[in-house]
């Protein structure tokens, strides 16, 4: 290769004369990733709080079962998850298409982390005032729903959003599934036009996406350490 | 049942109640009635029991035998809706246990609105009453964080007095107050007493049960070893445990 | 918790709730999803098609100890050094290491591998696959660890730092005999976290073509016609971070008792 001066950059990460008729297949594939990351964060969320009641429920058997998920999502990349599910159940006959199989995949590792988060929200606030409610006629659920829940969601909600980042994060990694989601789609301009623009641009628009959720996780990070 | 003289049933009544933690024995047969318009103090030395007493009345400790009625209905029995009894009965803590993500009119509404399916605009009349009872009126928007701890405990009556409740649990309500505000809360309690709320209050406040409840229990190792008119009781103690633990604390 | 033994109609509403829907989705998995489960063994658990080629994976195996370990030490490295410099507070070296974390905490891991390892030989750098694995590693684990350490700074009492100095030390000996000796202890419980993040992420280096496990079990997946390699490689993963997993909470736990004391 001959000779690079720092000039040759722009054209080598920033040819828009690659690009030129390439945006719609890039801004699709960030479209897929989006579809990925909404469904998957609302269902993970929605699948996590019901783990965390299952779990402050004290019900011995079910209790095991879920630090058991728990610690086997903690050990399993999210990689391998991915290639039993899309690569290793077609043995056994069951086929899931490769979005069923990300967002499964995601759902079932996430809804593990942000059920720990919301237990831990929901066992910081203090046992008078679940026995405040109680002594006013609320029923356990409505204990919950009006008083301990909205405390616990202020609570964990700088761990939630940095899970959510997370989940969007790891749509990346289903660039391995038979799926054109945004890196994929950059990788497949990228090679054919023998250039990394394409790739350049898809890491922008991650970041168009992430720096916002990032920014505001550690703002919420920051004001939780200051009132401690 | 001894009083089967009075004319009125009790409105709760205590029969042979026991409550073991694992080994340890907090509550040893204890049998008592409370009327309505009745007001009980109930006192003793600190781990005799007295708090597990009033905190089994509504059933949110969990008695290990013995029964409890509440206006005929019998509390410890399975198949009872606590949920429903617990209406009937306000609860007042020691930590006030208020809602800090709710504001003090907001604490005070919520059961009504959810709980009673009250109205919001009649809710809010009647929160904003019960304010103006407790002396908070100025205070309806503020969060429990903006208030003093006698303030907070205000509310907190307040907010057990919206159900209109039939009977009033206090849990040693000022023991967790600086002593400058030990009054402003004994001023609503006793105003409640005198306009005929049933109470029943696990206190050390001498003052207090002399001049606002009628009776008092004394509670020594889980029992309950002195039971008459207040004034009696404080003014001339028989038992010589009372005796030695009035002293100490008068 | 008040009503250890629950009771009424309310006794084991969540519990029978949450078991049914459990009980369901296993069902329709079983008997609803066609999953031919007579194939279960001979696909998924079928060591003995294995047997004789354990020996491919242990090349992988300490290739991948060997990348969570080099990306583990840069990214400590990288930490520790700008979570020092933004304890002098230097404007506009401040607002370098805050961009720099914000915008590693934004990329995606995946993103990262994929570009340092496609366009960096289009400046004429031509890393071998693993090393830019290293580098990407370490770059993004690098933002949170300067985090961890700058916290781990932060929670040193500010009087022992005026004490040290009205003894006579400097803010360099200060910072070497004071303030990081006492910061390690409440930086260890989150690195051990950054640690396992490491070794899950190695999994990715797989895209890239670096020969580790997944990689290799894939190969031996298309040989032996069974994905009982890939259901080895998890395991063994499993049987990586399971220790550090393990270490971690534990280290927590105590850290959380020392806090409180």
């Amino acid at each position: 290769m001959e000779e690079l001066s720092f000039s040759d950059l722009p054209r080598i990460f920033f040819n828009m004369d690659v690009m030129e008729g390439q945006w719609s297949l890039l801004l699709s594939g960030m479209w897929v990733t989006l579809e990925i990351a909404v469904i998957s964060i609302v269902l993970s969320t929605v699948l996590g709080l019901f783990v965390a009641l299952i779990r402050i429920g004290e019900d011995k058997l079910l209790n095991v079962l879920l630090i058991a998920y728990l610690e086997f999502c903690r050990a399993t990349p999210i990689v391998v998850a991915l290639i039993v599910v899309y690569f290793g159940l077609p043995f056994l006959n069951v086929t899931f298409s490769p979005f069923a199989s990300a967002v499964i995949v995601i759902v079932f590792v996430h809804a593990a982390y942000i059920g720990e988060a919301f237990r831990s929200g929901i066992l910081a606030i203090n046992n008078t005032q679940t026995e405040a409610a109680r002594s006013l006629g609320m029923t356990k659920f409505q204990t919950l729903r009006y008083v301990i829940i909205p405390q616990a969601f202020k609570l964990v909600l700088p761990t939630l959003a940095n899970q959510w980042t997370g989940i969007i994060k790891d749509t990346a990694i289903c660039t391995i599934l038979a799926i054109t989601e945004l890196l994929k789609a950059a990788q497949i301009i990228s090679t054919w036009k023998a250039n990394p623009t394409p790739l350049v641009m898809s890491t922008v628009m991650y970041l168009i996406i992430l720096l916002p959720l990032t920014l505001t996780t550690m703002k919420l990070e920051k004001r939780r350490g200051s009132k401690n | 049942m001894t009083e089967q003289l009075s004319q009125n049933e009790p409105l709760l009544s205590v029969v042979d109640l026991v409550k073991n933690f694992d080994d340890l024995c907090v509550l040893k047969n204890i049998t008592n009635e409370f009327h309505e318009g009745e007001v009980v103090s109930i006192m003793g030395p600190s781990g005799s029991g007295k708090s597990t007493f009033i905190r089994c009345l509504n059933h949110i400790e969990e008695p290990t035998s013995g029964k409890i009625y509440f206006d005929g209905i019998e509390v410890t029995n399975p198949k009872t809706d606590l949920d429903t009894v617990r209406r009937d009965m306000g609860m007042v803590f020691q930590n006030f246990g208020l809602f800090p993500h709710l504001t003090a009119i907001e604490n005070i509404m919520l059961a009504p609105l959810k709980v009673k399916k009250q109205k919001k605009a009649e809710a809010r009349n009647f929160a904003l009453k019960l304010l103006e009872r407790v002396g908070l009126s100025d205070k309806a928007d503020s969060y429990p964080k903006q208030l003093s701890g006698g303030q907070q405990q205000r509310v907190a009556i307040a907010r057990s007095l919206a159900m209109k409740p039939r009977v009033l649990l206090f849990d040693e309500p000022t023991s967790a107050l600086d002593p400058e505000m030990v009054r402003e809360v004994l001023d609503v309690m006793t105003s409640l007493a005198q306009e005929g709320m049933t109470m029943i209050v696990v206190s050390h406040e001498i003052n207090f049960i002399r001049e606002a409840s009628s009776r008092v229990l004394v509670l020594v190792d889980g029992e309950v070893i002195e039971d008459g008119p207040s004034k009696e009781v404080i003014d001339n103690p028989s038992h010589p445990r009372t005796k030695e633990f009035l002293g100490k604390i008068l | 918790m008040m009503n250890t033994k629950k009771r009424g109609k309310n006794k084991y509403s969540t519990t029978i709730i949450s078991s049914v829907l459990l009980i369901l989705f296993f069902i329709y998995f079983l008997f609803f999803s066609n999953a031919d489960w007579s194939l279960f063994k001979e696909q998924f658990l079928n060591f003995e098609k294995m047997e004789g080629r354990y020996y491919i994976f242990i090349s992988p195996f300490f290739l991948v100890l060997k990348i969570s370990f080099f990306s583990c030490f840069f990214a400590s490295l990288i930490g520790l050094c700008f979570a020092v410099i933004r304890n002098y507070n230097f404007k506009i070296l401040d607002m370098l290491i805050t961009s720099y974390v914000v915008l590693f905490r934004s990329i995606p891991a995946m993103v990262l591998v994929v570009l340092v390892y496609f366009a960096l030989p289009f400046v004429g750098l031509n890393l071998p696959s693993t090393n830019s694995v290293i580098m990407s590693l370490s770059l993004l684990f690098g933002a949170y660890t300067t985090e961890i350490f700058r916290s781990g700074i932060n929670s040193v009492d500010k009087l022992q730092i005026e004490a040290s100095k009205s003894l006579g030390m400097n803010s360099l000996k200060t910072m070497r005999f004071i303030i990081l000796p006492q910061a390690m202890r409440v930086v260890i419980p989150p690195l051990t976290t950054v640690l396992i993040d490491v070794l899950k992420t190695t999994s990715i280096a797989y895209v890239v073509g670096v020969p580790e496990l997944i990689a290799r079990a894939r190969q031996m997946e298309g040989v032996i016609g069974s994905v009982t390699p890939l259901i080895f490689v998890s395991i063994l993963y499993f049987l990586i971070i399971l220790p550090v997993v393990i270490l971690s909470s534990r280290l927590e736990k105590r850290s959380r008792k020392w806090s409180k004391a």
